[in-house]
């Protein structure tokens, strides 16, 4: 029987409304990078000033409480003979420094096109840990997880630009490779642990190579920049960000000083 | 009466059909296909169980890495595969195989009607439930997998969970729409559509059965309709109704209004799913009291108080939801009003079971393979009730609730219970829908195998639950007493495969029967219920003449009679 | 923990009202066996002696109704008895009736999270610090408002220590989603519902370290949210509660 005009024209919307809709699925399955892929190329030979400094720590050493890792997973707290670990989240150093705050050129390096570094940016789960506890990588690059503790983990990288992602290792896992190809400093991603609360890690990504990580002397280095001026920003996964204007002139290298305090 | 009709093309006659029988069919071979998917869930968690983080033989290597590590199951894939498969077992197998096929292709010819009140309405809930399936299936593609919270999806969990619960909420909307039309549909046919002469109390008790099933469903089911709506307003916009205020995750504070109650949630998901579970049985007591009746030729004992005892448990079924919740914090005022009428709703069903039993005092039994399946029921389905008394009093159930004592309860009651019913009724109607018998041999192979395979899976898990294993857990050697129950775990999991085995003869028997030569007379079982009455297979309007109905549905061995069997439908004497 | 001690039956039990509980579990279970066995020796005679056989047919109308009616009232009866006799004094026993101040018995609160348990006891000064929701961090999975003087001397600590012989009033909290806090050996389980502070007792009568679970699906660490507890005497429980606070350092 032939279809009723009624069916035919049904048909015909049909098939609109479907090539409508492929068009549309096609559109945004390919979410567009989130800066312009096309900055001039980088020339080394510009990178010739420095900013460096340190994050000080103003007021008492915060009181925190250790990880009692023994009454929830023994073979975590076997790791380390048994030692109650302090956590990371605030660690002031006995030089009145602040550690693990990561600094990064807020703005100042854009239209650069930078070269990847090779190799993958890595986070290590040891002790029930991990390691490093902030870092900075390069947006295009890939967050290598490694885990070589004898206790399943299960890691949750909480990203509010690149994709959210939960994934299990147990023990002697591979590696879990995540490619994140878009910018995320602003704050950097939080990465935890499902199976041990205690566990967490910030990475950020970022689009030029100008990022560091305060350590035990709460110091950090930018160097190889070109002349001109720059927002820093020296972000702490407590207190927050805090910004500083630098200007620095061809073959100079500048000292700055962030300094946090206790939030009341 | 076979009306008139022009010649349907293939599409209309067996695709968009609005024939009773053509869409007890459907619902029949589709529950089936999904219950068999829901089975091969189940066959993979079995093998974690048992051995936990060994690569998962045969599958392993196809599944994708955020399943398995190296084809060792991953955490939240098991999650998944268990919330799916009692969502599809419960959902997408037995309510539409035991109320979408059998109710739908047995209640028109057992009351003598053409077809059902509403056709149009019965392929659209049919439709519906085909897309509720779809959807709930494609879910396991999302790249956050399909739903892991559990087939009861509590919130808070649900609310934060991945994509593949708002899948879920989707399915369940289908599903609940289409048992929503069924229902409706039922009810309607069985009070208005009933041949001259069947009144109520001379209804098979199959019909019966259906009939207090259909009330359920649609007195019950508007409530997770409604709850799972709000849960996806939850999820999507940014509603508050099962949220707390206060609530951190991952250690971040969560972004919603907060206010709401997770309570609610189980309240509301409870007060269907609690007559939801007599949905699932009641069909199956029907239709092992049918085949009870046909095989000892004699009356059903105690019809009347069977059927009231129906209408009484379908009454109480509304009042006991909480017997799910004593964990929940709830006071003693609360839980002993729950574990009152929980001890009363034990009544009715003790009286069923009972009279089913009793049934077979003085009687002539027969044991072609349905009867098989309808004897085993009794004892399956009497230790799954007895089972729930320790579950339905608060004071032990603090010590059994969510434990494998639980999966052990409900399971003997929905697998070695429902689906042995599910089998009696495919075995014992085969040859009024295809003309054709089914092999006796294979089917008593089959049976043979199931029931010693089902005692193996869900008896060891009332020991494990006793010894204090909890549900839903990925790899139970954690916990130091579920490790030392584990060789019960390994005896679950050697039977579940072997029951996987011993479907192969069903499967086998199924298609070769339908292309027998030798063909079934049309009452080849001597039964007296109108669905014999019908030539072999039924054609469509069912009856050549419109029947009358004279004498109740089991006129078994009445004294004085020339045969054994005096059908419904027949004048005799005249 | 002593593996011999598990079975495929009730774990040990080391809780004072544990054998209230065990009493019925195993009084109901006679009960099932009795009904069961009674209806399935009742099935095998009547398959037996009521199969089909030449010269054999079956009777109209059988039997009375009175043996039925038997049956029904026994089993409500019994059930009415287990109810009224068991279940809900043994019920009201553990849901009302906490220990009295006077008992001295040791507080304790409980939080669940994904997927750890917290356990957090006040300190020296037997006071709670004030916690909120708003406080808690990395490095505070408590929630301690730091600045409450209250709370500087907190416990918080990831396993459960109690003394035995002595009650135990555990206030249940959860951070995230709903969690159920089982200790099998105890006999005791309750959920931990978001948005409510639940609180439960109990009280332990031998020693020994046991496990604790979580109840109720939480997400895909659900298995492994297992905490440790550890039964002792009161002296080692003191010096326990000791060792913890120099730990902190005041």
């Amino acid at each position: 029987m032939l279809p009723t005009a009624f069916e035919r024209a049904a048909h015909g919307g049909l098939v609109q409304a479907r090539a409508i809709l492929t068009v549309i699925c096609l559109v945004i399955m390919f979410p567009a990078p989130s800066r312009a892929a096309d900055g001039k190329p980088w020339d080394p030979a510009l990178g010739t000033a420095t900013i460096s400094g340190s994050v000080k720590f103003d007021g008492k050493r915060p009181r925190s409480r250790a990880i009692d890792m023994a009454g929830a997973d023994e073979k975590c707290a076997e790791l380390h003979g048994g030692v109650r670990q302090k956590p990371e989240t605030v660690i002031v150093n006995d030089n009145g420094t602040l550690r693990n705050v990561f600094v990064w050129v807020k703005s100042g390096a854009e239209g650069w096109e930078f070269p990847l570094p090779e190799g993958d940016a890595e986070l290590e789960q040891v002790g029930c840990l991990y390691t490093p506890h902030v870092q900075g990588m390069r947006t295009g690059q890939s967050l290598a997880i490694k885990t070589s503790d004898p206790t399943a983990h299960n890691v949750h990288g909480f990203g509010k630009v690149n994709r959210s992602f939960n994934r299990s290792q147990p023990p002697g896992a591979a590696d879990i490779v995540m490619r994140m190809r878009r910018d995320e400093s602003q704050p950097p991603m939080k990465v935890k642990c499902d199976i041990h609360p205690w566990m967490n890690a910030y990475v950020a990504v970022v689009p030029h190579p100008y990022y560091a990580v305060t350590g035990e002397r709460g110091a950090f280095e930018l160097p190889n920049l070109p002349p001109g001026t720059y927002i820093l920003e020296a972000w702490h996964e407590k207190y927050g960000g805090m910004e500083q204007t630098v200007t620095v002139a061809d073959n100079a290298s500048q000292t700055i000083e962030f300094t946090f305090t206790k939030k009341k | 009466m076979s009306e008139a009709h022009a010649e349907l093309g293939f599409l209309r006659k067996y695709v968009f059909s609005t024939d009773h029988k053509v869409i007890g069919i459907q619902y029949g071979i589709t529950a089936l296909v999904f219950l068999f998917f829901g089975f091969c869930l189940m066959m993979m968690m079995r093998w974690q169980l048992a051995y936990p983080g060994e690569p998962i033989p045969l599958v392993g290597g196809l599944l994708g890495e955020t399943m398995v590590d190296r084809g060792a199951m991953l955490p939240n894939f098991y999650n998944q595969l268990g919330a799916m498969h009692g969502t599809i077992m419960v959902f997408m197998g037995i309510v539409p195989l035991a109320v979408g096929a059998f109710g739908n292709y047995i209640v028109p010819l057992q009351i003598g009607a053409p077809d059902m009140a509403f056709p149009r309405l019965n392929m659209a809930s049919y439709q519906a439930f085909v897309i509720g399936g779809l959807v709930m299936l494609v879910s396991f593609l999302l790249p956050g997998g399909a739903a892991s919270s559990g087939w009861t999806s509590y919130a808070p969990l649900a609310v934060f969970a991945t994509s593949g619960q708002t899948f879920w909420l989707l399915g369940m909307l289908f599903l609940i729409a289409s048992s929503l039309l069924g229902g409706i549909n039922f009810i309607v046919t069985i009070i208005h559509l009933r041949a001259e002469g069947l009144t109520f109390f001379r209804l098979p008790f199959f019909v019966w059965s259906q009939l207090v099933t259909a009330f359920l469903l649609v007195l019950a089911f508007p409530a997770l309709q409604a709850a799972a709506i709000l849960q996806a307003m939850d999820r999507l916009a940014g509603t508050s109704f099962f949220l707390p205020s206060g609530l951190v995750v991952g250690g971040s504070a969560v972004a919603a209004a907060g206010g709401g109650s997770p309570l609610l949630w189980q309240h509301l998901f409870w007060f269907l799913a609690h007559p939801e579970v007599y949905v699932l049985i009641l069909p199956g007591m029907g239709i092992v009291a049918e085949v009870i009746a046909v095989n000892t030729r004699k009356p059903l004992w105690g019809y009347k108080p069977m059927v009231y005892s129906l209408l009484f448990l379908g009454f109480l079924s509304f009042g006991v939801w909480a017997h799910h919740m004593y964990m929940t914090g709830m006071g003693t005022t609360m839980s002993t009003f729950f574990q009152i009428t929980t001890m009363i709703i034990s009544i009715p069903s003790v009286i069923i079971l009972t009279c089913l039993v009793i049934s077979l005092w003085g009687a002539s039994i027969r044991f072609p393979v349905p009867m098989l399946f309808a004897l085993a029921f009794l004892p399956m389905f009497g230790i799954g009730g007895l089972t729930g008394l320790p579950l339905g009093l608060a004071a032990p159930d603090a010590f059994l609730h969510d434990s494998y004592y639980v999966i052990g309860h409900f399971h003997y009651v929905v697998a070695p219970g429902t689906i042995f019913a599910m089998f009696a009724g495919i075995y014992h109607w085969w040859p009024k829908a295809t003309g054709r018998h089914m092999n006796e041999t294979l089917g008593r192979i089959h049976f043979w195998f199931s029931f010693l395979f089902m005692n193996g899976i869900f008896m060891p898990m009332m020991f494990e639950g006793m010894a204090g294993v909890s549900r839903r857990l990925f790899d139970p050697t954690i916990y130091t007493h579920a490790e030392a129950a584990h060789g019960l775990t390994i005896m679950t999991s050697w039977s579940a495969w072997g029951l996987a085995l011993a479907q192969i003869p069903f499967v086998i028997n199924f298609f070769w029967s339908m292309r027998k030569e030798e063909r079934a007379e049309e009452n080849p079982w001597q039964a007296t219920t109108l669905e014999w009455a019908t030539p072999t297979p039924p054609p469509h309007g069912n009856f050549v003449e419109t029947p009358v109905v004279y004498r109740g549905p089991y006129e078994y061995s009445v004294p004085g009679a020339e045969r054994d069997f005096s059908p419904q439908f027949v004048k005799q004497g005249v | 923990m002593n593996e011999s001690q598990y079975g495929w039956w009730l774990p040990p039990n080391v809780s004072a009202h544990g054998d209230d509980i065990d009493l019925m579990i195993n009084l109901i279970h006679w009960f099932m066996l009795a009904l069961f066995v009674g209806w399935s020796i009742f099935i095998v005679f009547c398959l037996v002696r009521f199969r089909q056989r030449p010269g054999h047919a079956a009777v109209y109308e059988p039997i009375e109704a009175r043996f039925n009616r038997w049956l029904e009232v026994g089993v409500a009866v019994a059930e009415a008895a287990v109810l009224i006799a068991f279940a809900m004094p043994v019920w009201a026993k553990v849901k009302n009736e906490f220990p009295a101040t006077n008992t001295n018995p040791v507080i304790v609160r409980v939080i669940g999270e994904q997927f750890k348990w917290l356990f957090h006891y006040p300190g020296k000064d037997g006071k709670f610090g004030k916690t909120a929701a708003e406080y808690y961090a990395d490095d505070n999975p408590a929630g301690l408002d730091f600045d409450d003087d209250d709370g500087i001397d907190d416990i918080t600590v990831r396993g459960l220590h109690i003394p035995v012989g002595k009650p135990v009033i555990a206030r249940l909290v959860s951070k995230d989603v709903i969690h159920s806090f089982k200790i099998p050996v105890m006999r005791i389980t309750q959920d931990v519902v978001p948005g409510m502070e639940i609180p439960i007792w109990f009280e332990a009568r031998s020693t020994g370290e046991f496990q604790i679970g979580c109840a109720q699906l939480c997400g895909l660490g659900h298995y492994e949210m297992k905490a440790k507890l550890t039964i002792e005497s009161p002296k080692e429980f003191q010096r326990w509660l000791d060792e913890e606070h120099s730990a902190l350092g005041l």
